[in-house]
């Protein structure tokens, strides 16, 4: 039996099928060490750098919504980044507080802070507070 | 030019792709569905990620070479099996990660890539052991399980399965945090005692319960033959362990202690896998 087995293996190929699945599987390794390799070779040591932007205010119901953008610039992700929105109106102030889990080095995160009322406010100052560097 | 151990249809090619499919979602679903290790994907520096690939390409490898291809393959057709197990992988782990809505045009190509990788290699390990163990048992991809298998209780080669068989159980759980809770909350006593308890668990797998494939790829001729496959399989269980929390960032920042508690912790599982998970994935295929 084993040696049908050598003689048949003389003849033995892969099919087309097997070549364009190897041929593919080829580019997507590569290309995935290549892009990994280029990542860490640009990628420096440093704290996570977040920047903060508030990019939308909308009501619902009887609150108002204020919508931020999260980005970090750093070339570290933040976790557990801690938000502070101080809302101003034209006789107070009013604060809400957001948590958001993850913001990847480069990336960006949305979150939507709450505000009791309808009113629109005249400014509305977000800052991060805080965040763990895991 | 490679001299393939097989020559197969573009139908039955398609089959095998189908096993591999199956094989690398039942083997890395949990952690298709764990946060934490979407959480790596970017947190991990990606020098990291690089060894996290070339270690599992290792682990390929090992079982298309000791268990997933026919014992006449060459390394050639080894590696070339490999590749293709890792490339399907990457895309099998992209479709699912998209269709969760884990990976978008939202999120920044490091997120997107980093999530992906660290998926796919679990499922390339996957697609390797659906290929080789969920086929018709007469097409020919028996590896050791054949019937003239010839390195059946081969220390080397069993190791090598060990070892494999360790890192599917590890991997699956290492990126949790539940394994770091309980190192950290359990004195040294009681992780004395899990220790213990893993390598009596891994002894009664592979000596003494007559698990299915025991009699076939258990060296346990003397004492000291059984004594060396019980160590043997504890130690693997804890390299494999050491090795996944390391790849799942687990170890950083830590000290030196808890790294150790949590091999250990993480080493039930593993050795499970690299007594009982070894053993079953030799004989899926085996006529016995």
């Amino acid at each position: 039996m084993s040696h049908n087995r050598s003689e048949s293996r003389e003849r033995n190929a892969k099919n087309p099928l097997e070549w364009v699945v190897f041929g593919l599987s080829c580019l997507l390794v590569l290309g995935a060490l290549g892009f990994l390799i280029l990542t860490a070779m640009s990628c420096k040591d440093g704290p996570a750098d977040l920047r903060i932007a508030v990019s939308e205010i909308t009501s619902r119901g009887d609150s108002t919504l204020v919508t931020i953008i999260l980005t970090n610039e750093g070339t570290k992700t933040a976790a557990a980044v801690k938000v502070h929105l101080t809302a101003t109106y034209p006789s107070e102030e009013r604060e809400s507080d957001v948590d958001v889990d993850f913001v990847p080095r480069g990336g960006r995160r949305e979150a939507i802070a709450v505000f009791s009322g309808t009113e629109k406010p005249l400014t509305i100052t977000p800052k991060v507070v805080g965040y763990v560097e895991p | 030019m490679i001299d393939f151990s097989h020559q197969r249809t573009p139908y039955e090619s398609l089959q095998e792709y189908g096993r591999g499919l199956a094989g690398g979602l039942i083997f890395a679903m949990p952690l298709l569905f764990t946060m934490e290790v979407w959480w790596a994907g970017f947190i991990l520096h990606p020098l990291r990620i690089v060894f996290y690939m070339a270690a599992t390409f290792l682990i390929l490898l090992f079982y298309n070479r000791f268990v997933g291809l026919r014992k006449d393959a060459s390394f050639g057709e080894v590696i070339i099996d490999s590749v293709e197990e890792m490339g399907l992988g990457l895309l099998v782990a992209a479709l699912i990660l998209w269709l969760s809505g884990r990976i978008g045009a939202d999120k920044t190509a490091l997120e997107i890539g980093g999530k992906i990788i660290m998926e796919a290699m679990t499922v390339a390990i996957g697609v390797s052991v659906g290929t080789a163990q969920l086929g018709a048992p007469d097409d020919g991809d028996e590896g050791m399980a054949g019937e003239d298998g010839c390195q059946s209780k081969a220390y080397l080669p069993q190791t090598a399965v060990a070892l494999c068989g360790a890192v599917l159980f590890a991997a699956n759980i290492a990126p949790t945090d539940e394994i770091t809770v309980i190192a950290m909350e359990n004195s040294p006593e009681r992780i004395l005692l899990l220790c213990l308890f893993s390598i009596m668990l891994g002894s009664l797998v592979i000596h003494f319960s007559e698990f299915r494939g025991a009699a076939a790829h258990v060296a346990g001729e003397t004492f000291s033959l059984k004594l060396r496959g019980i160590i043997t399989t504890y130690a693997v269980a804890l390299v494999a362990s050491a090795s996944s929390l390391f790849f799942f960032g687990k170890f950083d920042d830590q000290p030196f202690y808890i790294m150790v508690a949590q091999t250990i912790v993480l080493g039930v599982p593993a050795v499970l896998g690299a007594s009982a998970g070894r053993l079953l994935l030799q004989t899926a295929n085996s006529r016995s």
